[in-house]
């Protein structure tokens, strides 16, 4: 069954009520099935934002439609806002009341209780029956964040939005993140959008990707691209000196540059072994290097620069 | 519907608390309330009334301190309303609400009766006391669905306002002093000071057709007469004309200002205004 069918979806955005208008998203077109997780991909910005709150139903597409459970986002907006959940670190609870106060509220908006798997998920964050009665202020990001997804976890949304939220967790939160949407693998559909590309290519199994201009440049199993995509491994080289990167250029493999980084691209092990003897040779202006095989960053790369 | 009601009186509930919480502005707030009541006390013993548009019951100070009784209420609760979306905004609140479908007018709904329990409740304790003072209780008991009905109306109009600007906010973000100023000119055109009868004849049929001025008239007249009176020139020719007028006034206005508001909530999702960033 498809969670999602986007049609043509188009979302500009005037900067004033006189400004030009921008264009953040220009005619993408998609389906999800459910439960499938999908990480949206692309330079900053490419509407990335844009579309996942167009999902949530807290923006209105300019042109097209996106249907959520065949629900369309335009007409039936607050059916759809009741099964999807749309969270970033820029969202914020009310800081004056209690976590209790916060989550009341939210269980009646919702017209649900506190599930088992709430309480398990906020205790994982030591929010216990003392903190319960605390005002927000008083909470560590670690603790706030947690309670943002407890919250969002309340109506029990078949579909998940997450905005750049493994960026800035810690690793121990991470973990709690992983697994507590790994456990929901069977009842939600997940959309995401982050700089942590590990945690991406972990929870991920299909890629959405944008380009600057928000038009969709593809979409895809990531098994499939890794099949198609003609390097096997990469080599991430950490530069001490940048006056080497011509010399690395010049070496004749494809590069690719991000500051002081830079990646070789590889395709076969005998490629790897006469790189490495060559990367050694220049060791004195080489911080590291590190081998690993192709993932779904490099591909993100390749398909953007390409 | 019911899911509708269910998530207006949450949000009822959790303005309370929140007001709860900031105990400094609450007696800021009443100090100021006690203020109004003290100040417009005064000012109506010292002043006498000019001319005999008012009945002689009518002694200036109870003119003017059962107005601020009805007034304090009113235009407080259209503060709380006219700022809700800014707070919110400010908080970085908004977009959570609005994805829980807490929409721009259950917010508004919720806040406004949130208001209503709080400053019906800080106006009273000073109002109340100071009106038996001046001996400006007079109602007659089977008046009292008329008092009810002329505060409803008068917050219905109220709210319908707060509806419209509420609009303009969403649309132009910040709008400066409009609020403020909208109610310092309806502080005149109601009959807050003087009785409509006294300004110019040419804008009676605006003035007499704003529910906050009929409801205005039939409170005072009610408290200080104990008894509507059967006319009043620029307000209404009838008591049941005055009704009518005050009702059907109040429920189409706001009616039109929550459609206008609704269209608008969508327009803002549309352009992106709606977070209110
Ligand atoms: N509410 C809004 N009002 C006006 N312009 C907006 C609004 N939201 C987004 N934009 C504009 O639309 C474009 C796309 O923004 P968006 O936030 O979707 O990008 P993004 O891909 O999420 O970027 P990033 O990676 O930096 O988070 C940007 O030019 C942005 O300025
Ligand atoms: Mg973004």
């Amino acid at each position: 069954m498809e969670a999602i069918i986007a049609e043509n979806v188009t979302k500009k955005f005037k900067s004033s009520i006189l400004g030009k208008k921008i264009t953040a998203l220009k005619n993408v077109s998609f389906q999800l099935d459910e439960h499938e997780h999908l990480a949206v991909m692309g330079p900053s910005p490419s509407g990335k934002t844009t579309l996942l709150k167009t999902i949530a139903g807290i923006y209105l597409p300019d042109e097209g439609d996106i249907r959520v459970y065949g629900k369309s986002v335009r007409r039936k907006t607050e059916e759809v806002r009741k099964i999807t959940y749309y969270i970033t670190p820029q969202i914020q609870l009310n800081k004056k009341l209690t976590v209790k106060e916060n989550l009341k509220y939210f269980t009646k908006v919702a017209g649900r209780e506190l599930t088992e798997e709430i309480i398990q998920l906020l205790e994982t964050a030591e929010i216990n029956d003392e903190v319960m009665d605390k005002r927000l202020e008083t909470l560590s990001e670690t603790q706030t964040i947690t309670l943002k997804l407890a919250i969002g976890l309340i109506k029990k949304p078949r579909i998940l939005l997450m905005d750049n939220i493994f960026s800035s967790l810690e690793p121990k939160i991470k973990e709690t993140f992983t697994e507590t949407i790994e456990k929901l693998r069977e009842e939600i559909t997940l959309i995401m959008v982050d700089q942590d590309m590990e945690t991406l290519s972990k929870l991920c199994r299909k890629t959405l990707i944008l380009n600057h201009r928000g038009e969709m440049i593809m979409m895809g199993s990531v098994e499939q691209l890794l099949k198609n995509y003609p390097y096997k491994y990469d080599v991430e080289v950490t530069l001490k000196n940048s006056s080497i990167k011509e010399k690395i250029r010049r070496l004749g493999y494809p590069t690719q540059t991000i500051g002081d980084l830079m990646r070789i691209y590889i395709k076969s092990e005998n490629e790897i072994l006469e790189l490495t003897s060559k990367l050694l040779k220049m060791k004195e202006h080489i911080l590291k290097f590190e081998i690993s095989g192709i993932d779904m960053e490099d591909i993100y790369y390749w398909i953007i620069n390409k | 519907m019911y899911e509708k009601i269910r998530v207006i009186f949450a949000t009822i509930e959790r303005y309370i608390r929140l007001d709860l919480k900031y105990k400094f502005q609450f007696l800021i707030d009443s100090l100021i309330i006690a203020g109004n009541f003290l100040g417009f006390g005064i000012m109506g013993f010292y002043l006498q009334a000019r001319g005999s548009t008012l009945p002689p019951e009518y002694t200036f100070e109870k003119f003017m301190l059962v107005g601020t009784y009805f007034w304090t209420m009113l235009t407080k609760i259209y503060d709380d309303c006219t700022k809700v979306l800014m707070e919110e905004a400010n908080r970085g609140t908004l977009t959570l609400l609005i994805e829980n479908n807490v929409t721009i007018p259950v917010i508004l709904i919720g806040r406004a009766i949130a208001s209503t329990l709080k400053y019906g409740l800080i106006a009273s304790i000073f109002g109340i006391p100071a009106l038996y003072l001046i001996d400006a209780l007079k109602m007659n008991f089977k008046y009292l669905p008329l008092a009810l009905l002329s505060f409803t109306c008068s917050w219905l109009f109220i709210i319908g306002l707060s509806a419209l600007l509420l609009s303009i906010i969403l649309i132009f973000k910040r709008v400066g002093m409009l609020t403020v100023s909208i109610m310092e000119i309806l502080m005149f055109a109601i009959g807050f000071y003087f009785p409509v009868e006294l300004l110019p004849k040419e804008i009676w049929p605006i003035l007499g057709a704003i529910p906050f001025t009929i409801g205005l008239q039939f409170f005072r007249d009610l408290m200080i007469i104990g008894e509507p009176r059967p006319m009043i020139n620029g307000v209404y020719s009838s008591i049941n004309m005055g009704i009518m007028k005050m009702f059907i006034g109040s429920l189409v206005f706001s009616m039109i200002t929550f459609t206008l508001m609704y269209i608008i909530m969508k327009k803002a999702q549309r352009w992106g205004t709606i977070e209110q960033y």
